[in-house]
């Protein structure tokens, strides 16, 4: 292992079932499938399991932002098509899908993926990281790579549009 | 504080965290600026609209950073029951069997929190249990699935519930669910090949177990050793 990283198979272990439901669940806002979420989750942690065991791997400050940073890239590359394999899910074929359906739950689910879909994808993915990855705006920041105002006023801007969009109030600031 | 320099610390209302200054220099402000309160109050209904329906209790009326700030208190307050518990967990888990990646073979499709919910329900599962050998995985998997992994390749023709060789240290059962329930395999479709997904078992240092589903055109489709 990697001196300079400094993470084992167990701390890496540990903190990715810490953050599991907050990773879901960004991943659940980000992919248009839950399944897709599923495997995204999965191929982030091998990645990040194999990166950890790479001798002059790249060093790993903050396991907990690293792993979001790590998933938002799966992600990314998950949706532009490059590494999505195809699946026949075998609850297609078991008539099982019904007995646990909960379509207040999907509704739900559908508006808010509406709600992120009407903004510009920057200020989705700062509002998904925040809400839904359940971190900080520093921590946000830091998966990005952006500067901190940017972050908040990303957030801020997507808040604004979101609310005209759905009230069509005119949300203009502050003019006073 | 000036309107100017809310608008520079609005955003701070909907952090994790704030600093109690910041949080009481924003109230003071809105108190005398009835544009400034109606600005936030748009944000934070517009926030309360992002939130699932069943996270929702309680974002209406405060703000996120404070609303993290209560519930670390309850944390806190039943932070010795968890213990307890952990205790508890650790002496059953005995050689740090981490099960990272989630287990369920086919999840339903559903929305984001009800996935978590799953996930819990999933973690609540009793996946390990003693025997006179140590700890087991149940697996249980549907008939005709072309199962790969470390100890080989085959089409098990029939559901089992725990996997025979497993080359971990000690020998482990885990349990796959369908749709968020666990498979009864008393009850299980026979599948026609086409329909039948690789699973496949990797051991991560002999200590996690990841079940990778992936479309697979299965070899030697009647013969159900595939040789």
């Amino acid at each position: 292992m990697n001196k300079e990283n400094e993470v084992t198979e167990e701390e890496l272990a540990k903190v990715f079932k810490a953050e599991r439901p907050h990773l879901l669940r960004y991943a659940c806002y980000r992919l248009p499938d839950s399944e897709d979420a599923e495997d995204v989750l999965q191929e982030t942690y091998l990645k990040l399991h194999s990166r950890i065991q790479t001798p002059h791997g790249q060093k790993i400050q903050n396991l907990r932002n690293y792993l979001f940073r790590t998933l938002a890239n799966v992600c990314a590359k998950w949706q532009s098509g490059n590494s999505r394999i195809k699946t026949v899910p075998l609850d297609a074929k078991v008539d099982l899908a019904d007995a646990t359906a909960d379509t207040s739950n999907d509704d739900d689910y559908k508006r808010i993926v509406k709600l992120l879909t009407e903004i510009p994808e920057e200020q989705a993915e700062v509002i998904r990281l925040r809400i839904y990855g359940d971190n900080s705006f520093a921590q946000i920041a830091e998966i990005l790579s952006l500067p901190l105002p940017t972050v908040k006023s990303r957030f801020l801007y997507g808040l604004e549009k979101i609310r005209k969009g759905v009230k069509g109030l005119n949300v203009k600031g502050l003019n006073c | 504080m000036n309107c100017k320099e809310f608008k520079e610390k609005v955003a701070d209302l909907f952090d994790k965290t704030i600093d109690m200054q910041t949080e009481r220099e924003c109230k003071e402000h809105m108190a005398h600026c009835p544009a400034c309160k109606a600005y936030y109050d748009e944000l934070r209904e517009t926030y309360a609209l992002l939130q699932p329906e069943d996270e929702k209790e309680g974002v209406d009326d405060e703000k996120p950073a404070m609303k993290a700030v209560a519930n670390s208190s309850l944390f806190t307050l039943h932070s010795s029951l968890f213990k307890v518990a952990s205790i508890f967990i650790a002496a059953i888990f005995l050689t740090g069997l981490s099960f990272a990646a989630g287990l369920s073979y086919a999840t339903h499709r559903s929305q984001a929190t009800k996935q978590e919910a799953k996930s819990q329900e999933f973690a609540n599962e009793k996946m390990l249990e003693l025997t006179d050998n140590g700890e087991r995985i149940v697996i249980t998997w549907l008939k005709g699935t072309w199962i790969e992994g470390d100890f080989g390749g085959y089409i098990e023709a029939d559901p089992i519930e725990h996997s025979p060789a497993l080359p971990l240290n000690g020998e482990y059962r885990a349990t796959i669910l369908l749709n968020g329930r666990r498979i009864n395999p008393d009850n299980l479709p026979d599948l026609p090949a086409s329909a039948v997904n690789k699973m496949e078992i990797r051991f991560a240092a002999g200590r996690i177990v990841n079940l990778i589903t992936t479309p697979v055109e299965i070899p030697y489709a009647d013969d159900p050793y595939g040789e």
